[in-house]
């Protein structure tokens, strides 16, 4: 019996690994899938190590040094330095801890609620549960996120946590849709009839059954979702309503960098092309995912 | 093609050339968004640099810190108790209609300002018009106050029959409608130098010369080429890379926000068709809350105040006059410097204070919060330089930068009021010692953030600010100002990091101001200013 | 078809409700204190109390959102505690302002993005379908708000090539409002010039919103020709011998035409929402740059408005996008009608 067990696990680790490595094979296919993926990992690393590979990790909290203001790029200041004297290399390194961070928590708050709300309305689909759910998810969807977002954050004390706290609010509904689709047209195949037909749980059925296909969908827009949240965060940042200073924020030392353009054109253009690295890295890789799930629209 | 377009702009907006047939007398200011053009509802600074050329005050900010006849000739307290005023009017001044000024007027301006009760209202309490006769008003106080008239520099008379013939109903004021005030916004019912021609809210304002203004366009003391300007246009533009492309270029004439960086201002001063003058500096005030941990103990305040870096936020903005300030602006009649002298840091006295603090076990556990109005760099800057400063004590603050909304809410209690929380306090409300004193450190002045300190319990110091209120003399009152810095000044409620001048920048050939008073308005009163076309022909025809 | 759109219409009422109830909440619950904000610095307690009862902020939730509601109906959204003006006046002075750089934005992402997309499809795999590529994936990866930055710096303050500020030199008088489409308005008063400048001046804001639409629109485009270009009927038409740009804009363009016209209701709610960062960079008197501007100045009645306006719009833009698609695509109108 175990060792019927063993093999039979044996096998199925095979099978994953073999499903895997077909998927890498079909990711690398795509160069620029690969090069998005290179870039992330770097970006990921050199976040993650931000206080032993930057040069100066102290000019990312209290500091400041108004005498070094406004250097422009040497090889002391890759960069340059901003108005407060700081090391601009610096704390766009420091910067993309913060946008990861973001990202990552935005979606782990949102992702969640959306999944189990878009599983329930499309496995009852035509009853009154999903008439509420869809209905609540409209709402949300009738503005763009940026709009809610704004307002939310304009209200709250602008700090990161609530920036996050917003978007993670204005987040769930996209997943929500996303399962719904997927989940609706599962509901009456074979294998979840078979199931409902054994007597299953309701929650088996959501869980086990229809919520292991949807697993690529949502992976993908994951992924694809990181850029447009980071960008999100950014773009709330932009205008003050994200992390406080001293945090080293992209969008927070787009907007400060580009009240001294053209003369200091360096303490805004480098933090601006470092959210533009991040996100398309992020989409790079979201689109190799695509190809490789061979998902049609998220 | 830019010539071409330049003259079609000059053609369209209808301007006779000036005398030199070439250049054109105009003057192009940039304020910032200027909200309201009503003088019952208008308030913050931009707006009352409007109100001096469209309107005038009833009586006129002097240098020496007090008021002059201006629309009123002579005033007078009717019996001993100060609550009951008599103010007699200046005859024949003309409205912009060409209507003469009565008591009429006055009276209906003076219940119209309370009525509505906005604006800058607020100071003169409640106050009841009298017409005595054609030229007579009595106003008649709820409380007694010595400093009433000096109030009225932010009092501007607006033309009883003019605005009673605009009101729009149905309004919250029954029968009066709206008061009038949604048109008063783009249009002016006044005595001032200039009349508003037009007002697009927000973006534009443009002005034009009152040849009948009573107080006359004569050009003594002016020189030979300096004359009136004809017609104003004030805009509204807050990207300062713009304003510095326009001011080189020669089509913006005056710049009165001074928000400029540090490489703009030198490019200003190396520049020699531009000027910088500085008439009045704002006070940068950082706020203690002496009612919650742990600047609640006078000893951690005071280490603050010694261990704040007052050299290095300066760098080089010293130059352009960023320098030492008190509890008033240090070009101010009556300035009596305040510690800690001479003014720089000292680490070392920090630590005593701070040893001296209930705080000293642990200074581990304690938090200081800095807020600052989400948007302004330099007081940013200072929140940042505090940060530094204070972690070489081991001492952790905790800047933020709410938008002001949020950031102003905040005062409204002790309670809910950050540690430290910065402000920039213009002269802007009259009398500025007044303002200065009076309305930030006494329990019945203004409250909110003008006192976010929160401390009033000094005996001393509210008998004598009661005194500043209850004296008539002027000079005697200069003497309490001067007696009461010192003693409000020890107990550590604000540091004052620096003064920041309000730099004016222009064009040589705008002349002014003839007369520079510590005060916001006057000093951007354009009947104040002139223009030499002959060296703008030479500068930029 | 008539039941299709009162459903939608039904539908899109519920939604705009709802949202009205969602941001009312949000404008309503959190501290602040909007009345000291309507009231200016020197304003007393007594005055903020009085401000606070004409403003029902001590009223409950319900109770204001009564007010609100029965004022909605008789058109009055109340006043802007900003600008100190009926939130509709505002409304009326900015959003066409918005519309123009919008609807300038979107002729200029179709435009380019359409050619973009059947050179990059008809071309398929050459060195501009690599460059277009690459151009599609910046554009969709740049936030428009850096787009704008950049194209300030290069553009306006490195060479000098367009205006970055407004809608109109400041010594230009603006003509006479007519439509609130400065290039309309300057043409309907004849002053040629005068719209030159204004196009000039709509240039670089409105290709800073454009950019990710071209990108997108490019690669829609592309994929639907490629598509086609492998179908029988298209080599049986090269095999005749038909024209090349006959081929493209007869039977290959058309197709494109679907997906292209679904995206652009999309695309419009998003231009919206990327002109809100656009015009504060821009400084660009209009709708979105209010919408930012009283939001952070917790100006409630307009901020409320603001973002009905934007769920009116969107709502409106995909319903008629919709019907557009039911008559342009035969299969979906006879499924509909069978439906």
């Amino acid at each position: 019996m175990w060792q019927e067990r063993k093999a039979d696990l044996v096998a199925t680790m095979k099978l994953r690994r073999q499903s895997l490595a077909k998927g890498w094979y079909k990711y690398s296919r795509n160069p620029l899938s690969v090069l998005g993926l290179i870039v992330l990992v770097l970006i990921g690393t050199s976040a993650g190590l931000a206080p032993y590979i930057t040069p100066y990790p102290a000019h990312a909290g209290a500091f400041t040094n108004f005498r070094e203001a406004g250097q422009p790029p040497s090889w002391k200041h890759l960069f340059g330095t901003d108005r407060i004297g700081r090391d601009v290399f610096t704390r766009v390194i420091f910067g993309y801890r913060f946008s990861l961070l973001l990202g990552v928590v935005v979606l782990s708050l949102g992702v969640a609620p959306g999944v189990v709300l878009g599983l329930i309305a499309g496995y009852r689909r035509g009853t009154w549960v999903e008439i509420v759910i869809m209905r609540i998810t409209d709402v949300f969807l009738a503005v763009p996120p940026l709009v809610l977002a704004l307002a939310i954050t304009a209200m709250l004390t602008p700090n990161l946590l609530n920036a996050m706290f917003a978007i993670a609010l204005l987040w769930w509904p996209w997943y929500c849709r996303l399962v719904f689709a997927v989940a609706s047209s599962l509901r009456n195949q074979f294998f979840v009839r078979e199931a409902e037909l054994c007597g299953a749980s309701r929650a088996h059925i959501l869980f086990r059954e229809i919520l292991p296909n949807c697993v690529a969908p949502i992976l993908t827009k994951m992924t694809l979702d990181m850029g447009i949240v980071i960008l999100l965060g950014a773009s709330l940042s932009f205008v003050g309503l994200g992390a406080q200073p001293p945090t080293p924020c992209l969008g927070t030392m787009v907007a400060d960098g580009a009240k001294r353009l053209p003369g200091e054109w360096w303490s805004t253009i480098f933090p601006a092309l470092a959210i533009v690295l991040v996100i398309l890295a992020f989409n790079l890789v979201g689109d190799g995912l695509r190809d490789v799930f061979a998902v049609e629209e998220v | 093609m830019k010539a071409r377009l330049l003259s079609v702009a000059v053609m369209l907006t209808g301007v006779t050339l000036g005398l030199m047939g070439a250049v054109e007398n105009v003057a192009v200011i940039n304020g910032f968004p200027v909200i309201t053009a009503d003088p019952a509802t208008a308030s913050d600074w931009y707006d009352t640099e409007v109100m001096y050329n469209l309107y005038s005050p009833l009586v006129y900010p002097s240098p020496d810190g007090g008021v002059r006849p201006h629309l009123a000739v002579s005033w007078e307290a009717v019996g001993g108790d100060l609550t009951h005023w008599r103010f007699n009017l200046r005859q024949g001044v003309k409205f912009h209609s060409g209507n003469t000024l009565t008591a009429e007027d006055v009276a209906f301006s003076m219940t119209r300002f309370i009525t509505m009760g906005r604006g800058n209202s607020g100071p003169l309490g409640q106050v009841t018009a009298v017409v005595v006769d054609t030229y007579t008003v009595d106003f008649v106080l709820d409380k007694p106050s010595a400093i009433f008239p000096e109030t009225l520099a932010l009092f501007f008379p607006v033309e009883k029959n003019l605005v009673l013939a605009n009101i729009k109903k149905p309004g919250p004021y029954g029968d009066l409608g709206d008061y009038g005030e949604e048109w008063l916004g783009t249009h002016d019912a006044g005595t001032g130098p200039y009349m508003m021609t037009s007002h697009i809210p927000g973006q534009r304002l443009d002005a034009t010369r009152f040849l009948d203004y009573f107080e006359g366009w004569s050009n003594e003391g002016w020189g030979p080429d300096e004359v009136p300007i004809e017609r104003l246009v004030f805009i509204m533009e807050t990207d300062y890379t713009t304003l510095m492309t326009l001011l080189r270029a020669g089509m913006l004439d005056l710049e009165i926000n001074g928000g400029w960086t540090l490489p703009q201002l030198r490019e200003i001063q190396e520049d020699n068709r531009l000027r910088l003058s500085f008439c009045w500096a704002q006070n940068v005030t950082v706020w203690m809350n002496s009612k919650v941990p742990p600047t609640d103990d006078e000893h951690f305040r005071k280490a603050i105040l010694y261990a704040f870096d007052y050299e290095s936020i300066l760098g080089p903005w010293a130059e352009f006059g960023n320098g030492e300030t008190g509890i008033i602006l240090p070009n101010m009649p009556g300035y009596v410097p305040i510690e800690p002298q001479p003014r720089k840091q000292d680490l070392e006295r920090a630590r005593q204070e701070l040893a001296l603090s209930k705080y000293a076990a642990n200074l581990r556990d304690v938090k200081v919060t800095f807020h600052f109005c989400g948007g302004l760099d330099f007081e940013e800057e200072v929140g940042l330089q505090l940060q530094a400063d204070m972690a070489q004590l081991g001492v952790r603050v905790e800047v933020a930068g709410p938008p002001w909304p949020q950031y102003s809410a905040s005062c409204s209690a002790p309670e809910t009021t950050p540690n430290l929380t910065i402000f920039l306090f213009a002269p802007q409300a009259f009398p500025p010692h007044d303002y200065y004193l009076y309305s930030m450190f006494s329990a019945s002045g203004l409250g909110w953030i003008f006192s976010a300190h929160w401390y009033f319990e000094d005996p001393e110091i509210a008998h004598l600010l009661d005194e500043t209120r209850a004296e008539p003399d002027p000079g005697r009152r200069m003497d309490i100002y001067r007696q009461l810095q010192p003693l409000i000044a020890a107990h550590s409620l604000a540091f004052y990091p620096y003064q920041k001048p309000t730099l004016f920048a222009h064009q040589a050939y705008i002349v002014g101001p003839k007369e520079s008073i510590a005060f916001v308005g006057p000093s951007e009163n354009m009947h104040n200013w002139r223009i030499n076309l002959k060296l703008k022909q030479e500068l930029r025809g | 078809m008539a039941k299709f759109i009162g459903q939608r219409l039904a539908q899109s009422l519920f939604v705009l409700f709802g949202l009205s109830l969602l941001i009312f909440f949000i404008a309503r619950v959190v501290p602040g204190d909007p009345a000291r904000a309507a009231l200016g610095f020197l304003a007393t307690q007594d005055q903020v109390e009085k401000m606070r009862a004409e403003m029902h902020l001590d009223k409950p939730f319900v109770v204001q959102y009564y007010y609100w509601f029965t004022g909605l109906l008789r058109g009055d959204l109340g006043k802007s505690s900003y600008t100190h003006r009926p939130v509709t006046t505002d409304l009326g002075q900015f959003i066409p302002a918005t519309l123009e750089l919008i609807l300038f934005a979107t002729l200029i992402s179709l435009t380019v993005g359409q050619v973009t997309g059947v050179l990059a499809g008809y071309f398929r795999n050459s060195w501009f379908d690599g460059l277009s590529r690459l151009i599609s994936y910046l554009g969709i990866a740049t936030p428009s708000f850096v787009v704008a930055i950049l194209l300030i710096f290069v553009f306006s303050q490195l060479l000098r090539l367009a205006p970055s500020v407004g809608r109109l030199p400041i010594m230009v008088a603006p003509p006479p409002t007519v439509t609130g489409f400065m290039v309309l308005d300057a043409l309907i008063a004849g002053r040629v010039e005068v719209a030159l400048v204004a196009l000039k001046h709509l240039l670089l804001p409105a290709v800073s919103l454009a950019l990710i639409h071209i990108a997108q629109e490019g690669r829609i485009t592309r994929t639907s020709i490629v598509e086609n270009l492998d179908k029988d009927y298209i080599t049986m038409h090269k095999v005749h011998g038909i024209r090349t740009s006959r081929l493209v804009f007869k039977y290959l363009l058309r197709p494109s035409i679907i997906p292209t016209v679904a995206v652009i209701g999309l695309d419009f709610a998003f231009l919206m929402s990327n002109a809100f960062l656009v015009e504060l960079v821009f400084m660009w008197p209009g709708f979105a740059r209010y919408a930012v501007t009283t939001m952070l100045n917790k100006d409630l009645n307009a901020m409320v408005a603001v973002v009905l306006v934007i769920g009116v719009t969107f709502a409106m833009v995909n319903l008629l996008v919709d019907i557009l698609i039911t008559f342009l695509d035969p299969t979906i109108r006879i499924q509909r009608r069978g439906g």
